[in-house]
């Protein structure tokens, strides 16, 4: 036992090392003398290609030495060339300002102030910081014999328009989705939502990758205590790269061992913002479309953005018939081997007959059939996802043939194995968010095999412990199970239906625990037209 | 001192209904229908009224100790060696029904669903959903059982309303045939089984309710709707089966659940008596488990009942398959040894403590 | 055979799954009381599984309340 734990801090001993190394290049301060600066810019980057640097003399005399660097494809070219280097060295020289008045006035205030026409400027005084900077798009201006210089906002790079969400799609909605750009997304969150207590707090997490992560809430509607720790779990994170809000989701969630999503995420603005509202938490991730949002309960894998704008009755209908569904794909495959194996007398004898009929010719007994065809569907899905768009008709007529027809035809499985397994996998389609349908897929296998084991008895015991897995969990200190249990009657307005928008007219009580009222009570929202127009 | 765990007056009220149907709905029946034959459902109505009184005897007792449990009380009232004594036997009783539950577990699954499994395999798995809520807390498995309950009421609805074509009022007569006499013997019997094994929520009541003022009156309506429940269980019992076949029965809830036939369609559908029985039994099970664990901790002193609980499980699993040997022993012990030490533990110590309890604080107020 | 070892695993499975918390949280009692039970359960069960005698704290319960169901019998009949 002893030498194993010996063998890992001798590993974590060296990865400390390597980033202590690390962090003694990047705590050096600017010195005065811009050849020194540029020297040791160009020797941490190890001239890279992309990397501009371009040194020259401004003012009216030209003697004030000034260096620009950005870095190609990150930066706006246009942007730099029109709005720093043409002030730079075109404007400048129509003012008087020579070296000597120069040195006198502060020229790093003038350069700020009368010179350089952009909105988003920083002081840089370190190192650090400056590449951090230029790596992200902006411009960096040094100014020789000062020893700060200036980064200038210049992103500008290609991205993709702001098109359809693929995995999240509505009938009735809008349908904007984020971009990787997380200017953008904030943008389109800005516009759902235009109070002025609307946060983004802004982070950078990931020691190398230095991904910017974004954190809005509405301040007053939001619990200030999940605030902080949202903050406070981001800020534990010491990790190399964060390249998905996957890998923050993972980070920071409450119970890593367990298969249910405690954090939803959607690629839509308006689901986030209704989120907001609600008095949730969003995380936003640069380089993702993916948008965290916490704390998420059980219920609030069920709900949909479209469920708001259609009809009250229809959403709650549909909403029935997500849960119901939830049960039918979770059960179908295990209930189907629990009573065939154990309970044959639970079926109507017209219905034995035929099964019985059916599994006459199949060699497997009915679990290894279920396993088999959930086993392949399952494979076949995968590689629905993966594969080239080319080859996409073949795929689908070998999986309807195969799986369908010559299965049943050689004797492999029987046909009723295929009903079930296609009603399993089309109720799986049903609930709206894809990290809760993955979720079912694994719980499924399971419950398969304490069908096959234990009957009925085994499905229902194995029912109970979900329940009490699911009551065990905590979504950021929410208990999950929230508002079923512990049960809440005002919450009830919005879980499994949804009653009329006039009606509901509070948010859920446990995540926003100070505000709770967000509209005119019902008595007064209800809507009253008038009697007669005469 | 182990970690205090708080669950709400709701919560309480729906483990008490859990706790009293617990083995109830599948064993009394038949044991009412056999001593009162057709006045079951008077025995069960006296059954009631019996369980009330006792919860407002379990209020007072538990007034004593607001804030621990009556394990730990013990110590504090008796002092340190006697006290534990009486709190080891009290854990070992609250371990030795857990094994007696496990053992009807057990019989009612290896005759009624799965005859070819053994029977070891059976109790293993229902006692590792057991040991699986009680290591997560009082909590958690309060919690769950807000949302299982709610599936227990679902059914239990069905299972009357679908019943309604089958009842027949005639099966009901004659009324009082026997006099009071049987009638209290089944009275007595069903409470046994039900309010009198409540005295195991004397481990979580009042230490774990919220407000111990709502929790009393938890207390009160869960006893009152459960008794209402399996009211209607014996009810439908004579109802529909006659008290003949109710009493010779082991399981006259099952062969009731089995009657229900709607339309030629809707046949066979026992197993949701089953799925009823599987939710009351687990949280009987789980309340007595997580009572004798935690008794037994607190006796120790432990900082921590969860390393506890795999150990005992190993060792409730081997003590339910030799407690009964049969079911015949276990008719023999239900209608010999059990009510008088049920009686020992979940009246007359209690008596004793109240008594204790009343007597050193007058000799306190004396001096 | 077979569930002599099926028990030996499922012991040391339970070993391993509880020792290291305990002793990284220094709870040496619990660490006591946790190997006596698993001990005698262990026990317990090979002798079970053997098919062997145990003695049943029914039948001494029976021995002890009986003048008590006597006396309960007969007021109830």
């Amino acid at each position: 036992m002893k030498f194993i734990e010996k063998m890992f801090k001798s590993k974590m001993k060296s990865s400390a090392s390597n980033s202590e190394n690390q962090k003694d290049v990047n705590h050096i301060f600017l010195s005065k003398s811009l050849e020194k600066n540029i020297n040791l810019i160009k020797k941490t980057l190890g001239e890279s290609s992309d990397i501009v640097i371009r040194e020259f003399f401004a003012g009216e005399d030209g003697k004030i030495k000034i260096g620009v660097i950005y870095t190609d494809g990150l930066a706006d070219k246009t942007l730099v060339q029109t709005f720093i280097l043409e002030p730079l060295m075109l404007e400048m020289r129509k003012t008087n300002l020579s070296a000597n008045i120069l040195s006198k006035k502060n020229s790093f205030e003038i350069l700020k102030n009368y010179v350089i026409p952009k909105g988003d400027m920083k002081d840089v005084s370190d190192f650090e910081y400056l590449f951090t900077q230029l790596l992200s798009g902006n411009t960096i201006i040094l100014i020789d014999s000062y020893n700060k210089g200036i980064a200038v906002d210049s992103r500008g790079w290609e991205s993709r328009d702001v098109t359809e969400p693929t995995s999240q799609t509505v009938i009735r909605g809008p349908k904007e989705g984020f971009t990787e750009t997380l200017r953008t997304n904030t943008a389109l969150i800005r516009r759902k939502i235009k109070d002025p207590s609307l946060r983004i707090e802004a982070k950078q997490i990931g020691r190398r990758t230095k991904t910017d992560i974004c954190i809005i809430f509405i301040k007053g509607v939001a619990n200030d205590k999940i605030v902080k720790e949202v903050h406070k779990r981001l800020d534990r994170i010491d990790i190399d790269g964060i390249l998905e809000s996957g890998y923050i989701e993972e980070l920071i969630q409450d119970e890593v061992y367990t298969p249910f999503p405690t954090m939803i995420n959607t690629e839509r603005p308006d689901s986030v913002a209704a989120n907001l509202l609600e008095g949730r938490i969003a995380i936003l991730v640069d380089g993702t479309p993916f948008v965290l949002i916490v704390p998420a309960l059980f219920t609030d894998f069920f709900k949909s953005a479209e469920d708001y704008y259609h009809r009250f009755c229809f959403s709650s209908l549909v909403r029935i018939i997500r849960y119901f569904s939830f049960f039918i794909t979770l059960l179908t495959p295990s209930i189907y081997v629990a009573v065939t194996t154990f309970h044959q007398e639970m079926l109507p004898t017209p219905l034995l007959i035929s099964i019985a009929a059916q599994r006459e010719g199949v060699p497997f007994p009915a679990v290894f059939e279920a396993l088999l065809m959930e086993l392949a569907f399952e494979i076949l899905r995968e590689a629905g996802v993966r594969m080239p768009r080319a080859a996409g008709a073949a795929i689908s007529i070998v999986g309807a043939l195969v799986l369908g027809e010559a299965a049943v035809m050689a004797g492999i499985v029987s046909p009723a194995m295929v009903i079930v397994v296609s009603l399993t996998a089309i109720s799986s389609f049903v609930i709206p968010s894809y990290n809760l349908s993955i979720t079912i897929r694994i719980l499924r296998f399971l419950f398969m095999i304490l069908g096959a084991t234990f009957g009925l008895y085994g499905i229902s015991l194995g029912l109970i412990a979900l329940v009490l897995h699911l009551c065990s969990l905590r979504s950021f200190g929410i208990p999950y199970m929230a508002p079923m249990a512990p049960f809440n009657l005002d919450d009830q307005r919005d879980t499994i239906f949804r009653l009329p928008h006039y009606r509901i007219f509070s948010r859920p009580h446990l995540i926003s625990q100070k505000n709770i009222i967000r509209q005119q009570s019902p008595l007064i929202a209800k809507p009253t037209p008038p009697k007669d127009y005469e | 001192m182990l970690k205090r765990e708080k669950i709400s007056a709701r919560q309480f009220r729906i483990l008490v209904i859990l706790s009293f149907v617990g083995t109830t709905i599948l064993l009394v029946p038949s044991t009412l229908a056999a001593e009162a034959k057709q006045d079951a459902w008077i025995a069960a109505i006296l059954g009631l009224v019996f369980g009330l009184l006792l919860v407002w005897f379990y209020n007072i007792v538990g007034s004593l100790f607001p804030n621990i449990t009556i394990i730990e009380y013990q110590e504090r009232l008796f002092g340190k060696w006697i006290g534990k004594f009486f709190s080891l036997l009290f854990a070992s009783f609250l371990f030795l029904n857990c094994s007696t539950i496990l053992f009807t577990v057990g019989d009612f699954i290896t005759t009624q669903l799965l005859p070819e499994t053994p029977i070891q395999f059976t109790i293993l798995f229902f006692l590792l959903v057991a040991i699986i809520a009680t290591r997560l807390g009082l909590e958690v498995f309060a919690r769950a059982a807000e949302i299982l309950f709610f599936w227990v009421f679902v059914f239990f609805i069905i299972l009357i309303l679908f019943l309604l074509p089958e009842l027949e009022f005639k099966n009901l007569q004659p009324i009082f045939e026997n006099g009071m006499r049987p009638i209290l013997r089944g009275a007595i019997y069903y409470s046994s089984y039900s309010s009198m094994t409540n005295i195991v929520l004397l481990m979580i009541f009042p230490t774990c309710v919220n407000n111990i003022k709502q929790g009393k009156k938890a207390f009160y309506i869960g006893t009152f709707e459960a008794g209402i429940l399996i009211l209607f269980i014996s009810l439908y019992s004579i109802l529909v089966l006659g008290h003949d076949i109710s009493s010779r029965s082991v399981f006259p809830t099952y062969i009731l659940a089995k009657k229900i036939s709607i339309g030629d369609f809707i046949e066979r559908i026992e197993v949701i008596i089953a799925f009823i029985w599987f939710i009351t039994v687990i949280y009987k099970t789980i309340l007595y488990f997580y009572g004798s664990v935690i008794g037994f901790a607190q006796i120790l002193n432990l900082k921590d009942y969860r390393p506890l609980t795999l150990p005992l499980g190993m060792i409730l699993i081997v003590l339910s398959l030799t407690v009964f040997p049969s079911t015949l022993h276990e008719a023999a012990w239900t209608a010999t040894t059990w009510i008088p030490f049920i009686l020992t533990f979940s009246f007359f110590l209690p008596l004793l403590v109240l008594i204790v309890s009343v007597l050193k604080k007058k000799i306190k107020g004396k001096r | 055979m077979w569930p002599i070892i099926g028990i030996v695993l499922a012991a040391i499975g339970i070993a391993i799954y509880e020792v290291p918390s305990m002793i990284k949280r220094n709870l040496k009692k619990e660490l006591w009381v946790f190997s006596v039970l698993l001990i005698i359960g262990v026990t317990l069960s090979i002798i079970e599984s053997l098919n062997v005698e145990i003695p049943n704290p029914m039948d001494w319960l029976t021995i002890i309340y009986k003048p008590f169901s006597d006396i309960f019998l007969r007021i109830l009949k």
